[in-house]
């Protein structure tokens, strides 16, 4: 008996390790572990914050978003009912308070563009290297729309009409914020004097 | 056919350079500011004060909203003390054919409060002076007080909880259908989109069934021995309420709402009334030492009528228990402030029309249930307790409504 009760202590006092799966770290958080807590924060903040960093236009911003992803995940832990897809649901939360973050912030919508000649401006070539650093930095000082337009279509794939139901904007909209932020995109890297593109296929 | 061919192999190219932007972008890590988590766990802290705050008010809410459906059903099984079954027994001081007041055994079970001089010439016009002659007072009526048979069960159990849909299903990271601020994943069931304005305009057509608690008036020389019992629903309960408003959403899951309301209802309640018509003394042994002193009833039906039409002012406000995929549930109190366009009490007695109060103001707690049938549109189930001050009280009615009622609302909302 004795035994046992050291052992369930210890396993108590024992700090949280890799070794613990994610289902038990949820089951852990939905019972306001704070250890359990601490864990995953360390295990995914990275993460996150890179998120948050690529959705925002500055680190305050990022920091904003990012302490409200937090506080939202482990209010909504409870929900997850699929541990080995944690971190898709938790970058799913932060990308969702990041557009919220940025619908709070933009008043004024999107422009609604009817008609997007997207032939015209299509950008089949592309840099040849750039390094991640200056290209998130260009990706951060684009206009607000576009980056999150950008970011949704681009790196996370979804579609247009996913995007538009996503932000509450048109498909249009959503087609010209691409557009838009491709020329950005090109221009800018122009300007650090990437001109040379190469031609992928 | 050129032309096609080289659309696929732009087509083509952008993939691939969306693939290298996603590649370097993906991975992407920082790391945030040292004091980030110290921030997160006082939040977390925080967050965990107001939820065992607001479920525990909800709780408090809950339970007096049960106790006071009980207490209103506990308090409406008719208590007929038939007096023509008592018999007040003199003491051996009293001699035989001299009746005293015992009307205090009468003493009434509820309290209440006199009734008008009207009121009073109205019920003692009617009656055979003669055979009242004895009586320095008659005895109190008895406590009548009725809600109906039974409150309908209200089965209201809540929809699942939003769960986590499975990914295999859903290639993409982000559901789209599922708004930005709702971090569940249940994008696979359809949602009608839950309304995010902090401000709304509401406009709200309530029909009511109210469950009163009745009560007699004591002071009179009337008894009533039994109220017509209506069933749980019945046309003759309803009441109706129409409301325009606003609601502020203060926080994620606290409304606080503010309107104008224009309510009216028209019931009536039929009853038996028992009038002491005289008194019968007899004796009980040989030597005529004690003796029993019977009253003696007729027996009238009567109808009572209360017609009113109000205007108010109510302030409220919610606390979101529960937001399901269509329903919602919530519990909250609202205190309103009336004007009585009409408010009166009409009894079959002489046919006169009594005015009752002008004002009145209320408070309420409820427990609401809201379905979504539309971005816009709302059906409504409201099971209320009302606590009114001054409804009718002090009036000439035989009966009176007390101020505390249970009522279920249900209904449409629209919110804009």
């Amino acid at each position: 008996m004795l035994t046992f009760l050291t052992e369930h202590i210890n396993l108590i006092r024992e700090p949280l390790s890799s070794m613990y799966s994610n289902r038990e770290l949820i089951h852990a958080c939905k019972r306001n572990n704070a250890r359990a807590q601490e864990f995953l924060y360390e295990k995914f903040k990275k993460r996150l914050m890179g998120i948050c960093i690529r959705y925002t236009g500055c680190r305050e911003e990022a920091e904003d978003v990012f302490h409200e992803s937090f506080i939202k995940i482990f209010k909504s832990i409870k929900n997850v009912k699929e541990p080995e897809y944690l971190e898709r649901w938790m970058k799913h939360v932060t990308i969702n308070t990041a557009i919220n973050h940025f619908r709070r912030k933009n008043k004024v919508p999107l422009e609604n563009i009817r008609e997007v000649d997207l032939e015209s401006n299509a950008y089949e070539n592309i840099l040849g290297e750039i390094d991640q650093e200056r290209l998130l930095a260009i990706i951060q000082n684009m206009p607000e729309g576009y980056k999150i337009v950008f970011q949704l279509y681009v790196v996370e794939g979804f579609t247009h009409k996913e995007i538009a139901k996503l932000m509450e904007v048109s498909e249009n909209t959503s087609k010209s914020q691409l557009n838009r932020a491709k020329k950005y995109l090109k221009k800018q890297l122009g300007s650090i004097g990437i001109t040379k593109f190469e031609k992928y296929g | 056919m050129g032309a096609s061919v080289l659309q696929n192999l732009r087509n083509m190219d952008e993939h691939h350079l969306n693939q290298r932007l996603k590649n370097q972008l993906e991975d992407f890590e920082a790391f945030p500011s040292e004091e980030a988590w110290s921030n997160i766990q006082r939040a977390l802290k925080q967050e965990r004060k107001i939820l065992f705050h607001e479920r525990l008010s909800a709780l408090i809410i809950l339970l007096f909203l049960g106790l006071a459906t009980f207490f209103v059903i506990k308090s409406s099984s008719f208590r007929n003390n038939d007096m023509s079954d008592k018999t007040i027994v003199a003491d051996k001081t009293e001699k035989p054919g001299e009746v005293n007041d015992h009307s205090e055994q009468f003493v009434p079970v509820t309290p209440s409060p006199p009734r008008s001089k009207e009121y009073r010439r109205s019920v003692s016009s009617t009656y055979d002076k003669n055979q009242l002659a004895d009586q320095k007072e008659a005895p109190s009526s008895k406590t009548a007080n009725f809600l109906g048979s039974f409150i309908p069960k209200l089965l209201m159990k809540g929809p699942e909880i939003p769960l986590l849909t499975p990914m295999k299903q859903k290639p993409a990271m982000i559901d789209p259908s599922d708004k930005p601020g709702n971090t569940s994943q249940e994008a696979d069931v359809p949602i009608i989109k839950k309304r995010v304005n902090r401000f709304e305009l509401f406009a709200m057509a309530m029909p009511s069934l109210f469950y009163h608690n009745l009560q007699t008036n004591t002071s009179d020389e009337v008894v009533i021995s039994s109220l017509e019992e209506r069933s749980a629903i019945s046309g003759e309960r309803m009441g109706y309420k129409t409301a325009l408003g606003g609601t502020f959403r203060y926080r994620r899951n606290l409304e606080l709402s503010a309107g104008l309301i224009y309510a009216w209802a028209d019931e009536s309640f039929n009853f038996t009334e028992k009038t002491i018509s005289g008194y019968r003394t007899t004796g009980s042994n040989a030597e005529n030492t004690t003796f029993s002193v019977m009253p003696e009833f007729s027996v009238n039906n009567r109808t009572v009528n209360f017609r009113r039409k109000e205007l108010g002012l109510q302030l409220g406000a919610s606390l979101l228990l529960h937001r399901g995929k269509i329903f919602e549930q919530s519990v909250g109190g609202n205190i309103a402030f009336h004007r009585n366009l009409i408010n009166e009490s009409r009894t079959d007695f002489n046919d006169e029309t009594i005015k009752l109060k002008s004002h009145f103001s209320y408070v309420s707690v409820f427990y609401k249930l809201d379905y979504r049938l539309s971005r816009h549109f709302d059906l409504i189930l409201q099971p209320t307790f009302n606590y009114a001050s001054f409804i009718n009280e002090n009036e000439s009615s035989p009966i009176y409504i007390k101020p505390n009622n249970i009522s279920v609302n249900f209904g449409v909302a629209y919110h804009l």
